[in-house]
């Protein structure tokens, strides 16, 4: 056995050797060929432009190089085989420190199988010497010997001898292999702007065929110029001048910066066939069919592959029908919606039940879900929605879509109902991430999603979703404070805590648990069985144990989530937690405010000042504000979700103190950005403060940002107040 | 060798992101019954233990060679629900190797991860074995075995007496046969460790036994594991490999040094062209004082810290002409090319071994785990100046808290001389911040400047490197306060290593810090509050508390009292003073201004458990301290105070 093991480890490493030896001379071959380009002009130029003298460092050129070309009998569009060839080249001037030690080690990492890598590394010295690296220099980590695939290679290589004023050119090039069903590289994203300055960028495509790609840009100022020569498919962008990322708060990647795609898959070719760019509501259609049949994950593996596989959605979609029979029964006089919550509701519940936070097919749950509309006649569409987080697109139509999530929305009313992993939503979630994006909706001419599923005009539409008020994502804060009888510079706070809004599914996660989840969920729909019962009576036995194991798991860890939650809030000035409890998650129809209360000690409130206390109320506040911000800011503002946060605060006076004028803690400042409000009051032996700030929409221009400082400006000064107790005389 | 604590740890957390590559096996069935007996011996969120854990080294000798091999068994099992576990071996087919590994478990996995250098290293050659199983439910039995094989038995040179989990009893057995002649050192032992000692016709069997071990958990601002856990040095001092030979090994820290010497002297150097650089470097220089700086300076801020540390290149250092041209090194490859620099102009510099402060042994007791640094050692007259390149902000003389006071092992020809790296002033590591404000619109305004020495300065460039030299970002993320909103407002001093001390200096706004109520401004003078998170949870931290370095905080806050403005109040002065730290304010009026002076210096970073008690009272005296609010009334405001109270005596 220890022989065999050890003539297998030899050979591996002959084998290896023998390869390296033939990519040395691979490499060697490719680096003279990519020096020697007499095509890419731009990396002539060394001269830095005077505006970018003082920049740590500058890229002098940039060039990215994709060609693609099928390699199997399926050249026209969607199972082709395509063989990429992808070459970025850079030239840098390196002006400081901090760039020799960022520039003097350069990873990279191989991703598939099969996959040829290079790397050409050479210095320009301020003398005029030119210095190669040697590609003995470079060091391959992390590769795994054993393991069937050496899937996550590292490739580091030290630079020598780089030194302040050197140029460094360096390039990648890689060769790999996308078969049909494989997303493969797909979509390739480059951005026209990075953390450096740039002086000149470009980028060259080259296809065997017009069909073989699509490409998208974010803005209409990214030129794309396309043409055949040479029965070549030629796609190229050139910019100069790019300035540096600005770095601020409040902002999107994909929406700030501007970047163009390339796509390979047949979905999106079968949308561009489909003239998906002229808003043709076919090319909705299309894309949306293709995607549920081909898309994410599964390539293009039947429907019926992974039906099969998802046992956890059937068997929670079988056992949720059986309720849902007898339950609308019983309920004779639910409407459409309340069906489909409480469809959504228990199936939901059922499938996090059988497998908790293991997750599940997006497809396979919203299948199952969509054949239960079906079984019950409700009619519904699938709707295609654009992440706001992940992508610049703020029209499905426009073909930007290739990263969206679905969404089964019931025709009836509109509503929406949203897939999401690994919490615990309900059907009155929202989901701040596609608020304000255009969403492409297919209605269902089938119970299924794709079996019946037919491209028909007149069902498409497309659907902007709404923007949440700040009163719908309202979170109040209930908050009592007196002296702690511990420490007298602490306050014991005593905060109530409601979320009325998009906070409640993430603080489902932060402080709930399952078992409160699983227990809401049965008593609302009135579901007699256990969830082992459950268990016990769907096809996944195995799931019992599980299930114990994880919600035994979830009681050894509340404490801790409700010391971090208090730690949080008050910048971890949290001495100890008293108690804590969850009133309510906010799960179902009769009670759709998540509650919860702390009570804990919270240290350095109180200063002293010869007996005269003087309190931070203003800390009491959670804390949004606590980094710089410019007052000039070129690019535009955006916000993960409107918010409107509501505090009624009473701090008790003790007993030999009073509290003379307190009218400094009113502030007010409202624009149409939103504002921020507080107004005070003593009563009897407490100060009353209420305080009321909010941000109106998630998208605001540039311009606005003098605004938006002014609430921000008003709440961090409500931040910094104090009262001040005096000793009475 | 060298960081090797470092990387090992480093190499768990990479690895434990890494997914895993199962397979199935059979496996035998075992339970273990009244689980829950073991649940009050349990911290509330532990739940996965060891029950067994068996750790057997034994010795082999063969073609003059002595080996050690390792068999490491252990049973595990869950007490509250199922759950899974993965454990890491690390190895480098040079210095060890691993075979035989079993996993017996429902679902297991085991696999090789080569090459899994960390962060902070750029090439150790190191490779990890994973072994894990997936859940296994309440009361089952999981098993990993696996063996570790050392063919040069010094490079197993000591073993933690620890477990990552709640382990029932553990056991090492260390079998020393009658031809080895080894010593082990016991460190950190306590009275739960049960030691055995029996002794047979060939071999000596030291057995120690643990019951009950608690997990070990790393805490924060703690010692390094070494110094905090109970472990077992090797010291090999020589075998009798063959009937009529005797081979040494490291009897004395002379025959570790000898062995280092012998892979030294597999190096060859060619200085000739080096020299000749190093000569036009110091072309301006005066004498060999300036000609030292010159050089380490320009080795600091020219050689940059890439660590190649695979196989003998843990132990070898590079060649000093390589190391130059490829401006990089690791630690051994830069103290060797500031020796050779410094040799080309005369200057008589040795290289010298030493263990950083993360490691509790010294070379009386001679072994690969004593060492873990290189450095150089300039010999200029009757001074020793130790020269550490790799630390590439500090100036000669100036020695970083890692390595000050070490012990050191220097090269002096066919010798070493042991010694001591010198201890340190808290001074050497100073920051200071100055502060001259006056209350303008009901915000404190003024100037701020911040000075930083040593360590503190090391620590400040380093960190405004790491953002990528944004001035801005590094003053936010370091704390500083009231900065104005546009950098061309901050002056700057020159950022250069060779400066002993840097400056920020700035326009100072702040308004949190300033109350004004019923016509009286309360407000803080001490705006930097240094050591505020300073108290430790005695009922569960276990280690002692270690603050990294000596050093002085120093703070001046000078305020301009307002026209017809008084000082009513000012609160009492603090001092503080033990052999830890020393804590003292002082509150100065003259004319219109108030002056705050708090000094806090670090004497001892080391605060024992025993004294924790003290420490925590010393902090509480601190927060309250900048807690105290100074109060300004207005002048009649104070006149009428003072009458009410001669009228109040009256």
């Amino acid at each position: 056995m220890k022989k065999s093991y050890i003539l297998m480890l030899l050979m591996m490493l002959v084998t290896l050797s023998s390869f390296a030896k033939k990519r040395l001379s691979d490499e060697e071959k490719i680096i003279n060929e990519v020096w020697a380009r007499t095509d890419m002009p731009e990396f002539d130029n060394h001269n830095v432009d005077p505006k970018y003298k003082d920049e740590r460092v500058v890229v002098l050129a940039e060039y990215h190089e994709l060609i693609g070309d099928a390699f199997n009998n399926n050249t026209k569009i969607a199972l082709a085989n395509i063989k990429y060839k992808m070459l970025t080249r850079q030239l840098l001037k390196i002006n400081d420190n901090s760039a020799i030690e960022e520039y003097s080690t350069i990873k990279y990492k191989n991703n598939n199988d099969g996959q040829k890598n290079v790397v050409g590394i050479r210095i320009f010295k301020q003398n005029g010497k030119v210095v190669n690296l040697n590609s003995n220099d470079y060091i391959k980590l992390n590769s795994n010997l054993k393991a069937r695939k050496q899937n996550s290679d590292i490739t580091k290589i030290a630079v020598p001898n780089l030194q302040k004023g050197d140029l460094l050119e360096y390039f990648f090039y890689s060769e790999m292999e996308s078969y049909g069903w494989d997303k493969g590289i797909d979509p390739m994203t480059y951005f026209l702007s990075s953390n450096e300055a740039t002086q000149s960028f470009r980028f060259h495509g080259s296809f065997d065929s017009p069909s073989r790609v699509r490409y998208t840009t974010s803005d209409d100022n990214i030129i794309v110029k396309n043409k055949i020569e040479k029965d070549r498919y030629l796609v190229d962008v050139e910019s100069k001048d790019l300035p540096k990322r600005e770095q601020v708060k409040f902002t999107n990647k994909y929406r700030t910066n501007p970047f163009f795609r390339i796509f390979f898959s047949k979905t999106n070719m079968f949308c561009e066939d489909q003239s998906f760019d002229n808003n043709s509501k076919a090319g909705v259609v299309r894309k949306a069919d293709n995607k549920i049949i081909y898309g994410n994950g599964f390539g293009w593996l039947s429907f019926k592959s992974f039906y099969s596989g998802a046992t956890s959605t059937i068997e929670a979609a079988k056992l949720t029908s059986l309720w849902a029979r007898d339950y609308f029964k019983k309920h004779p006089n639910l409407t459409e919606e309340q069906k489909a919550d409480a469809l959504f509701d228990v199936y939901r519940n059922k499938v996090l039940c059988i497998y908790p936070y293991n997750g599940y097919s997006e497809i396979s749950f919203l299948n199952r879900f969509v054949e239960l509309l079906s079984e019950f006649k409700i009619q519904k569409s699938l709707v295609l929605l654009p992440n706001n987080n992940y992508f610049s697109a703020d029209n499905v139509i426009r073909g930007y879509a290739d990263e969206y999530d679905y969404a089964i929305m019931i025709n009836s009313t509109g509503k929406l109902y949203y897939n999401t992993f690994s919490d615990y939503p309900s059907a009155s979630d929202k989901m701040p991430q596609y608020e304000g994006e255009t969403a492409g909706i297919c209605k269902f001419t089938g119970k299924r999603l794709k079996l019946h599923f037919k491209a028909d005009n007149n069902e498409i539409s497309t659907k902007k979703i709404p923007i949440a008020t700040p009163e719908e994502n309202k979170t109040t804060y209930t908050i009592d404070a007196k002296i702690s009888d511990e420490n007298p510079y602490a306050l014991d706070v005593n905060r109530e805590v409601a979320l009325y809004g998009s906070g409640r599914n993430g603080m489902r996660k932060k402080l709930g648990t399952f078992v409160q989840y699983d227990s809401t969920i049965r008593a609302y729909y009135d579901i007699k069985k256990t969830a082992i019962e459950d268990l016990r009576a769907s096809k996944m036995p195995f799931s019992v144990p599980n299930y114990r194991n994880y919600t035994e798991e979830d009681k050894t860890k509340i404490e801790r989530m409700y010391e971090r939650e208090a730690k949080n809030y008050f910048c971890n000035n949290v001495e100890k937690v008293y108690d804590y409890k969850l009133h309510s998650l906010g799960l179902v129809p009769n009670d759709t405010v998540l509650r919860y209360s702390s009570n804990c000690r919270v240290d350095a409130m109180i200063k002293n000042a010869d007996g005269t206390k003087v309190i931070s109320v203003g800390h009491l506040l959670a804390e949004k504000n606590s980094f710089h911000y410019d007052t000039e800011r070129k690019s535009d503002i955006y916000f993960n979700n409107t918010f409107k946060d509501e505090y009624n605060i009473t701090l008790n006076i003790p007993k030999g103190y009073t509290v003379k004028n307190i009218d400094y803690l009113n502030k007010n400042t409202k624009n149409d950005c939103g504002g921020f409000e507080s107004n005070a009051k003593i009563e009897d032996d407490k100060i009353i403060i209420g305080v009321s700030w909010n941000i109106n929409n998630i998208y605001f221009k540039s311009s606005e940002w003098s605004k938006i400082l002014n609430i921000l400006d008003t709440f961090d000064e409500f931040y910094s107040s104090s009262v001040v107790l005096y000793r009475s005389e | 060798m060298f960081k090797r604590f470092i990387r090992k740890k480093g190499v768990l957390i990479l690895l434990a992101l890494l997914t895993l590559n199962s397979f199935y096996v059979s496996a035998k069935e075992e339970k273990i019954k009244d689980i829950e007996q073991y649940l009050p011996l349990l911290e509330p969120e532990e739940n996965h233990i060891v029950i067994k854990s068996t750790q057997e080294i034994v010795f082999d000798k063969s073609d003059g060679n002595v080996s050690a091999n390792m068999s490491v068994s252990k049973k595990y099992t869950s007490v509250r629900y199922g759950d899974y576990y993965a454990t890491y071996v690390a190895y480098d087919n040079e210095s060890n190797s691993i075979n035989s590994e079993v996993v017996t478990a429902p679902r297991i996995g085991i696999r090789h991860s080569s090459n899994t250098t960390s962060d902070g290293i750029f090439y150790d050659g190191y490779n990890i074995c994973t072994l894990s199983y997936s859940t296994i439910q309440k009361g089952d039995v999981a098993t990993i075995s696996y063996k570790v094989n050392y063919p040069k038995m010094f490079y197993l040179s000591r073993i933690l007496l620890t477990e990552d989990l709640f382990t029932l009893n553990k056991v090492v057995k260390i079998s020393v046969p009658s031809w080895l002649n080894m010593e082990i050192k016991e460190f950190n032992f306590n009275s739960s460790i049960k030691k055995t000692i029996t002794n047979k016709k060939n071999e000596t069997i030291y057995t120690y036994s643990i019951d009950n071990l608690k997990a070990y958990k790393s805490e924060n601002r703690s010692r390094s594991i070494s110094w905090n856990q109970p472990s077992l040095l090797f010291v090999y001092k020589s075998a009798n490999v063959s009937k009529n030979k005797e081979v040494e090994f490291f009897p004395t820290a002379q025959k570790q040094y000898e062995w280092y010497q012998s892979l030294i002297a597999q190096n060859v150097e060619i200085t000739d062209s080096l020299c000749t650089e190093t000569k036009q470097i110091t072309a301006d220089c005066k004498n060999d004082k300036e000609k030292l700086a010159t050089i380490y300076e320009w080795v600091q801020s020219n050689i940059r810290y890439i660590a190649f540390e695979d196989g003998m290149a843990g132990y070898r250092p590079q060649i000093a002409h390589e190391v130059f041209d490829n401006k990089y090194g690791d630690c051994k490859g830069m103290a060797n090319l500031l020796c050779k620099m410094l040799g080309c102009v005369g200057i008589d510099a040795r290289l010298t071994w030493l263990g950083t402060n993360d490691i509790p042994y010294d070379y009386s007791t001679p072994s690969l785990a004593v060492d873990n640094h290189a450095i150089c050692a300039a010999i200029l007259g009757k001074d020793t100046i130790y020269l550490d390149a790799t630390n590439q902000y500090l100036t000669v003389g100036v020695y970083p808290s890692s390595i000050e006071g070490r012990p050191a092992m220097v090269s002096n020809g066919v010798n070493c001389i042991l010694t001591r790296i010198p201890e340190v002033s808290p001074k050497q590591n100073t920051d200071s911040v100055s502060i001259k404000f006056a209350i303008d619109q009901n915000k404190l305004k003024g100037t701020l400047k911040n000075t930083f020495k040593g360590d503190n300065k090391a620590r400040f460039l380093s960190l405004l490197e790491d953002n990528d030299n944004e001035l801005m970002s590094t003053l936010h993320s370091s704390g500083f306060i009231g900065l104005p909103e546009k950098e061309r407002n901050i002056k700057v001093s020159s950022l250069s290593a060779s400066d002993s001390t840097i400056s920020i200096e700035y326009p100072f706004e702040d308004r949190s810090d300033l109350i004004l109520a019923d016509g009286k401004y309360y407000l803080s003078m001490d705006l930097w509050q240094n050591m505020i998170y300073g108290d430790v949870d005695i009922e569960k931290r276990t280690t002692d508390l270690f603050l990294k370095n000596k050093k002085v905080y120093s703070y001046v806050a000078e305020l301009e009292i307002p026209a017809n403005y008084t000082v009513s109040y000012k609160p009492a002065n603090k001092n503080i003073d033990n052999p830890n730290f020393s804590f003292n304010t002082q509150y100065i009026i003259k004319g219109n201004k108030l002056t705050y002076k708090r000094n806090l210096t670090i004497k001892n970073p080391l605060i024992k458990k025993e004294q924790f008690k003290e420490w925590n009272n010393d902090i509480k005296q601190i927060k309250a301290s900048y807690l105290e609010q100074v109060v300004l009334s207005k002048t009649a405001d104070k006149k009428q105070v003072s009458k009410s109270k001669k009228n109040n005596k009256k």
